[in-house]
């Protein structure tokens, strides 16, 4: 699935400036958020926010592509795109057309912890919306022909996301599969081709039956809506869906690694090599975790961060370092083992060695001394950046997209608001504690992507 | 913040002990891009589209970045930069009276400069083709298109709402049957892109090897489906409602207000033409849709554009090479 937003050209200067003028009250911040559940089991958070007259709907079910069956990877996102081919009262594109004519957008995507459903309408189409979504929640309705029509346009997905480009897959999906130990966290989540062909209805029946339920799931609705009036919908729309209590989580965890690993990856479309590395991460929600999500921005976001200033401006190896726990996604919405990744594109005069000899450098930097205050300070403010960001990203969706996530794994959404302090109580000792466990040579995985030699790289210029 | 930005906007060091770096990056990065079907695809139709004018050059020569001189550079700044040719646009939760002097007192003392001069293009007349092999290409990439009306044509917004209609929306007519009905392709949209005075058509699709031919078939149905069929009201109303959501949703952040505002600007529109724009949009007829997709989508104009495997789609795409395949 894909949403289309007509973008329009932008030449001039922008400034877009958040707040007023003179920045100051360090906690204003604070997103509403009413909780609650269904006798069936549906969790249910409204944030309301009247700045627009829109609504942003977001159903998250509790699977992810980790827990897909073993012979049948890139499953659940296939089982995505299911979703979208019919239920008891909504016809192929149907739904789609549904939602386009309320004047609204939706999409869908598969993470490694749940799979979401989300639109956004102008906010009198609240009510259309959540009939929908429940209707398509209590049963799908799809044979044969959407089944195969849909293996052909995920076929198509892979092939243009990963297959038919340089650098496909390149870090995001590779990494996983050669840092991870458990299966579930370190197989093709994207999928090989012959198990996407191989699905059949019935898996897709089954599927839905064993997670597509209300006590899997969680609904959030954030913007333009009248709580008591989003209640009555709900509770009319989704109230009847009968539970099904889905199979408990297989075992999902990562051992400790102890031991460096390195990989090589041959792209014969490549054109300049490109290196990525990744670590383990502390487990969700502990103080070692605030501690990296700071860590992350030291090291690696924006111009200030320390390994841009390593590898950019002073060696010159490249343009651009990028990063981040989870590049599906964000560093709180997912719900198991995460990784750290950061990746460069780099020419062929320069040698790996070279590149991790020079990230080392500065990764010993925050192992064997205490983070300096002032780059402690930069980092959270810089933090809560990236957090409102990604609060308000995509008209609301941002925002639904943290509430159900925290509704789900944490059966606590309101732990939006207590973010910012957790972040704000990390000290120099924890990040320097964090940095000596979790950014250990040994808790790390080298890949490089080597390109086609010199010889034939420089064709088709 | 602002009072540094405009710091670094007015008075850019500019300094030549960087010049090497960025050339060597810019270099990579480009190449890089060129390695992506889909930019390969863009480029060789803007050259196709633009023949002598730099709409029609996306990226530089490896010589070219490699020749600038930092004075080059500083030059650059020099003609093109100043007050006469920058807009500020301030989007958020602030006092607007603070906020208009502080930007005012930061850019108060920026010289005019010159007024902007953009060069109109003339775009290619009839019809091409242009394939770019790719060895052993799992997908063919398609750009098939043409100039078009600009944002400041009257027949701007009922060109919109057919473009919506035929690839520019999920619910699409293209989209449906390409993707939908033959499973030929992923992600497949319609677009207008716009310049200054100047735009072009676009629908664009990665389609599996083996269907390249198959799927500029279907494409062109639908293209000429359209001119020969009015739509029916209900498909032309879901439409127009999803254009009028869309309307909202531009409308709803601080970079979505920023853009709006940029567009009509850029554009010469006037304030009416966001004022007008709904109800615009609404008010086009199925008849219209069909006249604007006869008026502006000539099949002896289209110019296509395939990056793929040659010797599996050069017989399938060889009936598209000329004007006669496609027309109405």
């Amino acid at each position: 699935m894909k949403t289309c937003i007509p973008g329009v050209l932008m030449t001039a200067l922008l400034f877009s400036v958040f707040g007023s003028a003179q920045p100051k009250e360090p906690s204003t911040f604070h997103v509403p958020v009413e909780y609650y559940k269904l006798p069936n089991g549906l969790r249910v958070v409204l944030s309301p926010d009247h700045t627009a007259p829109t609504v942003t709907v977001a159903v998250y079910y509790h699977i992810g592509f980790r827990i897909e069956p073993e012979n049948r990877t890139g499953f659940a996102h296939l089982f995505e795109h299911m979703m979208f081919q019919g239920s008891e009262n909504l016809g192929k594109m149907e739904f789609i057309k549904l939602v386009q004519r309320n004047g609204g957008v939706l999409n869908g995507s598969t993470r490694f912890d749940f799979t979401n459903y989300f639109e956004i309408v102008p906010s009198n189409k609240l009510e259309t919306v959540l009939w929908a979504e429940a209707d398509r929640m209590r049963g799908l309705a799809v044979n044969q022909d959407n089944l195969t029509n849909q293996q052909g346009v995920v076929t198509n997905e892979v092939k243009v996301n990963v297959l038919n480009r340089p650098y496909g897959g390149f870090p995001w999906l590779d990494m996983p599969q050669y840092a991870n130990t458990n299966w579930y966290n370190a197989h093709n989540f994207y999928g090989d081709l012959h198990d996407i062909e191989a699905a059949t209805l019935e898996d897709v029946q089954t599927f839905f039956k064993q997670y597509y339920a209300p006590d899997n799931a969680a609904l959030a609705i954030v913007g333009d809506l009248n709580a008591t009036q989003a209640k009555a919908f709900v509770l009319k729309y989704f109230g009847p869906i009968a539970s099904s209590k889905p199979p408990s989580l297989p075992d999902i965890s990562e051992p400790r690694q102890d031991k460096e690993k390195k990989a090589t990856k041959l792209d014969p479309q490549a054109k300049r090599p490109a290196l990525a590395f990744a670590y383990h991460v502390p487990q969700r929600n502990t103080p070692e975790y605030y501690a990296l999500g700071l860590l992350d921005q030291v090291l690696v976001q924006g111009d200030d961060s320390l390994l841009r200033q390593e590898l950019v401006t002073k060696r010159g190896y490249t343009a651009e370092v990028e990063g981040g726990i989870n590049l599906l996604g964000n560093m709180y919405d997912y719900d198991g083992p995460m990784l750290w990744i950061v990746d460069l594109y780099y020419d062929q005069n320069i040698s790996p060695e070279q590149i991790v000899q020079a990230t080392d450098s500065v990764i010993d930097g925050v192992r064997n001394n205490l983070l300096d205050q002032p780059t402690l300070d930069r980092a959270l403010v810089k933090l809560r950046s990236s957090l409102y960001g990604e609060i308000e990203n995509f008209y609301g969706f941002g925002r639904a997209d943290l509430l159900a996530s925290f509704a789900l794994f944490d059966d606590d959404p309101a732990r939006i608001n207590t973010l910012e302090a957790q972040f704000r109580k990390v000290t120099p000792e924890t990040i320097q504690k964090t940095a000596q466990e979790y950014l250990r040579p040994t808790n790390r995985t080298v890949l490089t992507v080597e390109t086609k030699p010199a010889s034939t790289a420089n064709q088709g210029q | 913040m602002l009072a540094l930005l405009a710091e670094v906007i007015q008075k850019p060091l500019l300094p030549e002990s960087e010049l090497p770096r960025l050339k060597k990056d810019a270099v990579r990065k480009m190449t890089i891009e060129l390695s992506q079907p889909r930019n390969v695809a863009r480029q060789h139709f803007a050259q196709l589209l633009y023949p002598d004018h730099p709409y029609g050059r996306l990226y530089p020569t490896e010589a070219m970045v490699n020749g600038y001189s930092i004075q080059e550079v500083r030059n650059f700044y020099a003609t093109n930069f100043g007050a006469a040719r920058t807009h500020v646009y301030v989007a958020g939760n602030f006092d607007t009276a603070v906020m208009g002097k502080a930007v005012a007192d930061a850019f108060r003392d920026w010289g005019r400069n010159a007024e902007p001069r953009i060069d109109l293009p003339t775009p290619r007349s009839g019809r091409a083709f242009d394939l770019t092999d790719k060895p052993g290409a799992v997908q063919s990439t398609l750009y098939l298109g043409l100039p078009v009306l600009d944002p400041s044509n009257p027949d701007y917004i009922p060109f919109l709402v057919m473009d919506s209609l035929l690839g520019g929306s999920f619910s699409s007519r293209i989209t449906s049957n390409i993707r939908e009905n033959k499973g030929y392709t992923y992600s497949p949209f319609s677009t207008v892109s716009t310049h200054y005075r100047a735009a072009y058509w676009v629908e664009a699709a990665d389609v599996t090897t083996n269907v390249t031919g198959p799927s500029l078939k279907e494409i062109f149905y639908e293209i000429n489906r359209l001119k020969n069929e009015p739509p029916s009201p209900a498909e032309l109303k879901g439409i127009q409602e999803y254009m009028s959501g869309i309307f909202v949703l531009q409308n709803s952040s601080r970079q979505g207000i920023i853009n709006q505002l940029n567009f009509v600007d850029f554009h010469g529109l006037g304030d009416q033409y966001l004022q007008t724009y709904v109800q615009k949009v609404n008010a086009v007829t199925s008849e219209q849709v069909s006249a604007m997709a006869k008026k502006y989508l000539a099949a002896e104009q289209m110019k296509i554009v395939v990056v793929g495997d040659r010797e599996k789609i050069a017989a399938q795409v060889k009936p598209y090479e000329t004007g006669e395949t496609g027309s109405d």
